[in-house]
């Protein structure tokens, strides 16, 4: 099973991923904002992140483009969960590095379906 | 609607701003006052250039002269003509703005009595009602609007509600059909172990049991069989060497008697007088040795019968045995099967509640997914909220603060407390459209708020 980092100034939001994921099986880890994400994902590896887009102190577009300059990020997948759905947004989202945009709120069901395709033989 | 009395009071008692004087007031140094006489300068100009072009240099020089004269003579008189109409029309002099009210305090020649300050008072007061119950039109559009917002909002929130206590209400229900399902499963399996005398699967391992002490009873009597099978082969093992070494003994007399017969021969042919009793002697031992072979035949055929039905023996037994045990094998599967199909009958009845409670179990996971979803847009619309409500209510807050900040400053500069409001209002029959209805204002207390506009004493000081 995957280790998957979520990050959301959420609560709710980070209770509801966290359910969903660990109910099949995988690890999660869960931060409030952009720069505790960085500083776990510099300790230890992800298979998985999943970020929202606005967050106070840095944006999930932000946080994906710096993940994206460390080595160890490189080519970790991204998805942006977020209730942005402009084109330009993800756009924005998909120039950063992002691996995947999912609207909110998300299907359980839906992003289970998704995390095979995202994770590939970890899954 | 009433005039400013401010650009009355002045021209009346012919007061003059101090140059420098920097505070904004239109009606010294902008005002119509000083813009007139210019005006006036500027026609006579006017009509002289047209005289001069209609009748000649010469006529309009003397008439330039007549008219200088008589401006000189004229000229302060034509200024006060010409300052009245322009002070009585407001359309000309610029709207007044925030501030206003401290140029008329500052101007130090000119001290205003009571009914000064009460006009000025009434005035100020009436522009306050006016502007309260146009800020209080205008934050109450907006509170509206953003009420709309807000409801739009609230019925996502109420519909996510609804949402999440029905999910609940069908996990419960699906718990407590799970609840009675796993009951009726248990009443299922607590008979078999628990009422033993009565119970179906019990009476099969009963017989089950049985069978098996058959099975035993029936290798016991299959190796007492075979121990016995084995005695009688040892036994007959025995006679058979026994009837070989009587078989060698009847062989050896059956040698000796051919033997005696050849020497009885001899000797018979040597004395014919001794030779009937010697053939008598040898006929008498040769007799005997017949009844000796006839005996040990009679032995041997005696053993061999023994052998044989010690044989026979074994064999029934061996078939008895085979026989019992062919029947114990053939009952035990019989109950074997029996019980078999007890258990899977029980098993069956078994898995098809695992079934309902793992199908119970899906349905929840879905109702749960609902619940998640439903948070969701818990969140997102509490989100919206903040974001709505922050800027909306800020800025009708920073409104109504500068109102309140006005009005401080207008009750500080006329000294409202000394005016007797409700009299001058009658006085001056100042209705405003925003104080409808509104008590007139109070000495000490700020004027009355216009009924459309929203409270906000305690939220201005909140915020």
């Amino acid at each position: 099973m995957a280790r998957i980092l979520v990050v959301d100034d959420s609560a709710t939001m980070r209770q509801m991923l966290g359910y969903t994921l660990e109910r099949v099986g995988h690890e999660v880890v869960e931060v409030c904002d952009g720069h505790a994400a960085l500083e776990q994902a510099a300790a230890q590896r992800f298979d998985l992140i999943i970020t929202d887009v606005n967050m106070p102190g840095m944006t999930g577009i932000e946080l994906t483009s710096q993940l994206r300059q460390r080595q160890l990020t490189r080519t970790t997948p991204v998805l942006v969960l977020t209730t942005e759905s402009e084109q330009e947004k993800k756009q924005q989202g998909r120039a950063a590095g992002a691996t995947g945009w999912i609207v909110k709120p998300f299907d359980p069901d839906e992003l289970l379906r998704v995390l095979p395709r995202v994770l590939g033989p970890v899954a | 609607m009433l005039k400013d009395p401010r650009q009355r009071q002045p021209a009346s008692r012919g007061a003059k701003l101090p140059r420098g004087d920097e505070t904004p007031n239109r009606l010294g140094k902008g005002g119509a006052g000083e813009a007139f006489p210019w005006l006036g300068l500027g026609m006579l100009l006017a009509v002289w250039l047209g005289c001069g072009l209609l009748l000649g240099w010469y006529v309009v020089l003397f008439s330039l002269l007549l008219l200088g004269v008589s401006a000189l003579i004229a000229l302060p008189w034509l200024a006060g003509l010409l300052r009245r109409p322009a002070q009585a029309s407001p359309q000309a002099s610029p709207s007044p703005r925030d501030g206003d009210f401290e140029a008329t305090v500052f101007m130090a020649d000119w001290k205003p009595n009571a009914k000064d300050r009460a006009v000025n008072a009434v005035y100020g007061l009436s522009r306050m009602l006016s502007r309260w119950a146009t800020t209080g039109h205008q934050a109450q559009g907006e509170l509206f609007m953003a009420q709309g917002e807000v409801d739009t909002v609230v019925a996502e929130a109420e519909a996510a509600a609804l949402k999440i206590s029905q999910s609940f209400r069908a996990i419960l229900a699906n718990n407590d059909r799970q609840t009675k399902a796993a009951l009726a499963l248990l009443g299922m399996i607590q008979p078999v172990e628990a009422a033993a005398p009565a119970g179906t699967l019990n009476d099969e391992w009963q017989r089950m049991a049985r069978l098996q002490q058959a099975q035993a009873r029936a290798a016991a009597q299959w190796a007492e069989t075979a121990e016995r099978h084995a005695a009688q082969q040892t036994s007959a093992c025995a006679s058979d060497l026994e009837m070989e070494q009587r078989l060698d003994a009847l062989a050896g007399l059956v040698k000796q008697v051919s033997i005696s017969t050849l020497g009885m021969g001899v000797q018979g042919g040597a004395s014919s007088g001794d030779a009937a009793r010697a053939l008598d002697l040898l006929t008498a031992r040769v007799r005997q040795l017949l009844d000796s072979a006839r005996e040990v035949d009679r032995q041997t055929r005696r053993w061999l019968a023994e052998v044989r039905a010690g044989h026979e023996d074994t064999a029934g037994a061996l078939q008895q045995a085979a026989r019992g045990l062919r029947q114990s094998s053939a009952t035990a599967q019989s109950g074997f099967q029996q019980a078999e199909r007890n258990l899977a009958a029980k098993v069956a009845d078994a898995c098809e509640v695992v079934r309902s409670i793992h199908q119970l179990t899906l349905d929840n996971q879905s109702h749960i997914n609902g619940v998640v979803v439903a948070m969701q847009f818990f969140d997102i619309n509490s989100q919206k909220l903040q974001k709505l409500k922050h800027p909306l209510l800020s800025e009708v807050v920073q409104r109504l603060n500068a109102l309140a900040i006005e009005t401080r400053s207008l009750g500080r500069n006329f000294d409202i407390d000394e005016i007797d409001v409700p009299k001058v209002l009658r006085e001056f029959a100042v209705v405003q459209p925003g104080a409808r209805g509104a008590a007139p204002a109070q000495p000490g207390k700020p004027p009355a708020r216009p009924a459309a506009a929203p409270a906000v004493s305690g939220e201005v000081e909140l915020f």
